[in-house]
C-alpha cells in the first residue's frame, strides 16, 4: 500500500521535529559530558517486535495491506536514559513500519522521538520538562503512561514541578499538552496536587490523603469544530453555549489501621460539552438516531477496604461513574485522548479463556463492586474467590451489563510442583461490550487447570488446560497449553485453542471447528530476552463510543526483543 | 498552614473562581454558491455505518444546496468474504483506489469533507462532518462547475460534460473527478440502531463507478479568475444499475503536493 498523501504530511512534519530534537538533546549531552570531566551514567531499553503475516482467509487472517503486499510489520521502542550532575535525561525513539497497532485495518509508518524529558533537582524542588508520565490519586482526573499493547501514550507534554513542603508531605504543579502520537493536542492542561503521609504514633495508624485538579481550556480551533457541530442540532438537542473551559477535581485519602487499609475517593468534573455514546438525538429529518453531544457535569466516587492477616485476605471495591469522560478533544474516540482512567471493577484475567471476556469501563455510567476474598489453609494449600459485578443504574432495560464468579485453589508441594484450578462463571454483555446488535448476553462457565512441575533443578514443564462452556457467540472453546523450561535461557511452549463447538458461521456460512495453534520459543540471556512465535490468534470486532474497530484474526509468526542496558 | 500550603491553596481557588466568556452556539444558515463533497466510507457489516447513513441525510436536509455525500462501500467492513450479508458486492476498484489514496479510517463509519484536514484530522466521525461543512461552506468556490449531461434510455449511455471557470487565481493541479452514485439499493446491512441484520436496508449514495480515473484527472496546471475549461465523457450504465436512482457528482481539487482539497463540487440526477 502506498503511503497516503496525508500520512506522509504527518510523518515528514513528526520526522523533522523529532530529528531538530534530537540533535539538541544529542548536543547538550556532549556538551555537559565536555565540561564536566564526569562520566555520564547511562541506562536504557530496546523493545522490538515483528510481525510476519501469512494469509489464511479461513480464519480471516487477510484483506490488511500486511497481508497483501507488505508482509512484514514491526514496532520498536528505544530508550536511552541519562543522569548527569543532578540532571535527568531521557528519550525514546520510536518506530512503526506496516504496523497495524494504530488501526489494525490498515498499515501505519512513521518514526521519530516518541518521548524526551530532562529533569533536575534544585533543593526541595525538582523539576521536569518534556513528556511526563503522572497520575493524580487513583488516576481519575488525570492520568499520563504508556500501554504498548493498545497503542496508548498519552504523556503530558509540557512542564511539571514538584516541591517537597515537608518529608512527609508534597505539592506538585504541572502544564502542558496531551502527546498525540507524534503531534499535540491542542488543548492545554494545567494540574495542582497535593500528596501528604502521616502516622500517629505507635497506633498503627496512618493517612495518607491527597488531593488535585485538573483544569482543561479547549483551543479556539477545537471550539469553532464543537460550535460548528452544535450550531447544527435541532431545537431537541440544542446547546446554546459551551465552556472553553472546565475543571476535574478528586480528593482522597488511604487510612491504615492495622490489618485494615480503606481507600476512598471522590472526583467531580465540572460542566462541559462531551459526546454521550448512548443519548438520543433528533435529526433534521425527523428520525432518532442514538450518539449526541451534550452539556453536563459528572462524578465518580470510588471506595475500597482490604484486611490481610492471619491467611486471610478479604478487599471490596465499589465504585460508581456518572458523565465522567474527561479527554483532550471532544470529538475523540476509542482509546486516543484519554485525559483520566477509571479503574476497571472486574477481576484481571490472565489465562486464555478466562480473559475471553473482558468488560470495558463505562465512564458516563456505571455502579460495579467487587470482592475478593483470599484464605491460605496451611503454607501449601490457598483458596480464592472473587465476585464482581458491573451494572448501569440509569438504564432502565437491561441495566445488568456484567457478572463474574471466580473461584482458584492453589495447592503446591514445595519444590515439586504447584496446582491451580478453579473455575469461572461470567455473564457478559456482548451487545454493549462489543456493539454487537441483538446478540444475547454471554454465558460461559469455564474450569481451569494450570499444573506446574519442577522435573530437576534447571528443568519445569507448565501445562494448562481450559474449557470455556458456552452456547453464545463463538461457542465452547477448549485450550491445551504445554510449556517446557531449561532454567536459565529456554522456554518452549505449544498451545492450541479449538472452537470445539462452533456457533458462529464463517464467510461462507459454515460452522467450522477451527482451530488457533501456537508454537515458541523463548530465549533469555541476562536482561535480554528473545521471543519467536508460530500463532494463529482468533478474531474479534470491538466496538466502543459508536464506533468500531477490528480486532484481527492473526497468521504468521512474531518475533518480540526486550532487553535492559 | 505554612506559607507554602497557604500559595497552593490560593492557586487552586485562583483556578476555581476565574469566570470565562462561553462559546455561544448560533444555528447555522447555509448560504452561498459553495457545495461540499462529504465522501463516506462505509460497509454492509459495519453495524455503527447506518447511524452515519442517518446523519448524512439529516445533513442533506440541512444543507440541501451546498451538500454533496458519496457513501464508499470499501475497505474491511465491506468486504463479503467476511461479512457475507445480502447480495450484492457493493464495492467498486475506484473505492478501494480511494481508500487507499485518501487513507485507511480508524473506525467506521467515517468521513472526509472536501478531502481536507479539520481539526487535525482527514478521516472524521459522524460527528464532526457538520462542523466541517459548516466551515469550509464560508469560503466561497475558486471555480464553479457545471454539469451537462445526456443520457439515452435505449442505449444506456451516459454523456457528461463539465464545464469549469476560474473565479480567482489557483496555483497548482486542477483535478476533476466524476463519480456516478446510485439510490435506493435494496440490500442487507447490519444495523446496530435498528438491532442488528436489516434484510431490506435501503441503501443511498452508493459509489458505482467513475467516468475519471479515481484519483481524478488533470485539466488544467493553474487558473486565473475568468479561465474556462470542458472536458466530456462517455460511459454505458451496467444494466443492474437503475439509471432513475443515479445521480453524477463532479468535483474539482487542487492538487499541490500532498494537499488535494476539493474546490467545489456540483451534482445533478442522471435522468432528471
Amino acid at each position: 500500500m502506498e503511503l497516503t498523501p496525508f500520512n506522509e504530511s504527518l510523518i515528514q512534519t513528526s520526522i523533522m521535529k523529532a530529528n531538530r530534537t534530537l540533535i539538541t538533546c544529542f548536543y547538550c549531552l556532549l556538551a555537559w559530558s565536555g565540561w564536566s570531566q564526569e562520566q555520564i551514567s547511562l541506562s536504557g531499553s530496546i523493545e522490538s517486535n515483528v510481525n510476519f503475516y501469512m494469509r489464511d482467509e479461513e480464519i480471516g487472517a487477510a484483506n490488511t495491506p500486511q497481508y497483501e503486499h507488505q508482509q512484514i510489520g514491526t514496532d520498536n521502542w528505544l530508550t536511552l536514559r541519562a543522569q548527569l550532575y543532578g540532571f535527568d535525561l531521557g528519550v525514546r525513539y520510536d518506530l512503526f513500519a506496516n504496523s497495524s497497532l494504530l488501526n489494525p485495518t490498515d498499515s501505519y509508518t512513521a518514526q521519530g522521538l516518541g518521548h524526551w524529558y530532562i529533569g533536575k533537582q534544585i533543593g526541595k524542588l525538582y523539576i521536569r520538562g518534556g513528556h511526563i508520565y503522572d497520575q493524580i490519586g487513583s488516576g481519575a482526573i488525570f492520568k499520563s503512561y504508556e500501554e504498548r499493547a493498545l497503542f496508548i501514550d498519552n504523556a503530558l507534554v509540557g512542564v511539571r514541578a514538584n516541591y517537597e513542603l515537608s518529608p512527609n508531605w508534597m505539592i506538585k504543579g504541572m502544564v502542558g499538552r496531551q502527546k498525540n502520537i507524534f503531534d499535540l493536542y491542542p488543548s492545554f492542561l494545567k494540574g495542582l496536587s497535593i500528596e501528604g503521609f502521616k502516622s500517629f504514633g505507635e497506633s498503627k495508624v496512618s493517612i495518607a490523603p491527597g488531593a488535585g485538579i485538573i483544569h482543561k481550556t479547549l483551543s479556539d480551533q477545537q471550539m469553532d469544530a464543537l460550535a460548528g457541530a452544535l450550531a447544527q442540532y435541532t431545537p431537541e438537542d440544542f446547546i446554546p453555549e459551551a465552556p472553553f473551559n472546565n475543571i476535574a477535581a478528586t480528593i482522597y485519602n488511604t487510612l491504615s489501621v492495622g490489618r485494615f487499609t480503606w481507600y476512598i475517593e471522590g472526583a467531580i468534573k465540572s460542566e462541559e460539552v462531551f459526546f454521550d455514546t448512548y443519548a438520543s438525538r433528533t435529526l433534521w429529518t425527523g428520525g432518532q438516531t442514538i450518539g449526541k453531544f451534550v452539556l453536563d457535569d459528572g462524578y465518580m466516587a470510588f471506595t475500597s477496604l482490604s484486611y490481610a492477616g492471619g491467611g486471610l485476605g478479604i478487599s471490596g471495591q465499589y465504585k460508581r461513574t456518572s458523565n465522567f469522560r474527561f479527554r483532550t478533544d471532544p470529538f475523540v474516540t476509542l482509546n486516543r485522548g484519554m485525559i483520566n482512567f477509571l479503574p476497571p471493577m472486574s477481576r484481571i484475567n490472565t489465562y486464555r479463556l478466562t480473559a475471553r471476556y473482558s468488560p470495558a469501563t463505562q465512564d458516563l455510567n456505571e455502579e460495579a463492586f467487587q470482592i475478593d476474598v483470599r484464605y491460605a489453609i496451611n503454607k501449601n494449600l490457598s483458596v480464592l474467590v472473587n465476585v464482581s459485578n458491573i451494572n448501569r443504574p440509569k438504564e432502565e432495560e437491561n441495566p445488568d451489563i456484567y457478572s463474574e464468579v471466580y473461584t482458584q485453589v492453589t495447592w503446591r508441594k514445595p519444590r515439586k510442583w504447584t496446582l491451580i484450578t478453579g473455575v469461572q462463571y461470567q455473564k457478559y454483555d456482548q451487545e454493549l461490550f462489543e456493539g454487537k446488535p441483538g446478540v444475547p448476553p454471554v454465558q460461559a462457565v469455564t474450569p481451569y487447570l494450570d499444573y506446574l512441575v519442577k522435573l530437576d533443578q534447571k528443568r519445569s514443564s507448565r501445562t494448562e488446560l481450559q474449557y470455556m462452556s458456552t452456547d453464545q457467540d463463538f461457542g465452547s472453546w477448549l485450550y491445551f497449553l504445554e510449556e517446557f523450561s531449561i532454567s536459565p535461557h529456554w522456554i518452549f511452549e505449544v498451545s492450541d485453542m479449538w472452537n470445539i463447538s462452533p456457533k458462529h458461521e464463517n464467510g461462507a456460512g459454515e460452522l467450522k471447528d477451527l482451530h488457533f495453534p501456537t508454537a515458541g520459543v523463548v530465549y533469555s540471556a541476562g536482561p535480554t530476552r528473545y521471543a519467536l512465535r508460530y500463532v494463529k490468534q482468533v478474531e474479534g470486532i470491538v466496538c466502543s463510543g459508536g464506533i468500531c474497530r477490528l480486532e484481527p484474526a492473526f497468521s504468521g509468526f512474531k518475533f518480540n526483543l526486550t532487553s535492559n542496558f | 498552614m505554612n506559607i507554602k500550603s497557604l500559595m497552593a491553596l490560593l492557586f487552586a481557588v485562583a483556578i476555581l473562581s476565574c469566570e470565562e466568556n462561553r462559546r455561544m452556539i448560533v444555528p447555522f444558515v447555509p448560504e452561498g454558491d459553495r457545495v461540499i463533497l462529504l465522501e463516506e466510507f462505509t460497509g454492509k457489516g459495519c453495524t455503527n455505518c447506518p447511524k452515519g447513513s442517518r446523519e448524512i441525510e439529516n445533513l442533506l436536509t440541512l444543507f440541501p444546496d451546498n451538500l454533496v455525500a458519496v457513501s464508499l462501500h470499501a475497505g474491511f467492513f465491506a468486504d463479503p468474504s467476511i461479512f457475507p450479508l445480502g447480495d450484492y458486492d457493493l464495492r467498486t476498484d475506484e473505492g478501494e483506489e480511494l481508500i487507499d489514496y485518501l487513507g485507511s479510517p480508524i473506525g467506521y463509519p467515517s468521513g472526509i469533507v472536501d478531502r481536507t484536514v479539520f481539526n487535525g484530522e482527514m478521516q472524521l466521525g459522524a460527528n464532526a462532518w457538520a462542523s466541517a461543512i459548516s466551515q469550509y461552506l464560508q469560503t466561497p468556490p475558486a471555480i464553479d462547475l457545471a454539469i451537462i449531461k445526456e443520457y439515452t434510455d435505449a442505449t444506456r449511455e451516459l454523456v457528461v460534460t463539465v464545464n469549469g471557470i476560474g473565479k480567482e487565481e489557483v496555483s497548482g493541479d486542477i483535478t476533476l473527478s466524476i463519480m456516478l452514485t446510485e439510490s435506493g439499493i435494496v440490500d442487507a446491512q447490519d444495523d446496530q440502531e435498528a438491532g442488528g441484520i436489516v434484510l431490506d436496508y435501503v441503501h443511498k449514495h452508493v459509489l458505482r463507478d467513475m467516468m475519471t480515473p479515481a484519483k481524478g484527472e488533470t485539466i488544467v496546471t493553474n487558473i486565473s479568475g475568468g479561465q474556462t475549461f470542458s472536458k466530456t465523457y462517455t460511459l454505458t450504465l451496467d444494466p443492474a444499475w437503475v439509471a432513475d436512482n443515479m445521480e453524477i457528482v463532479a468535483f474539482v481539487s487542487n492538487v499541490n503536493g500532498i494537499n488535494f482539497p476539493v474546490i467545489q463540487a456540483a451534482h445533478t440526477g442522471v435522468k432528471e
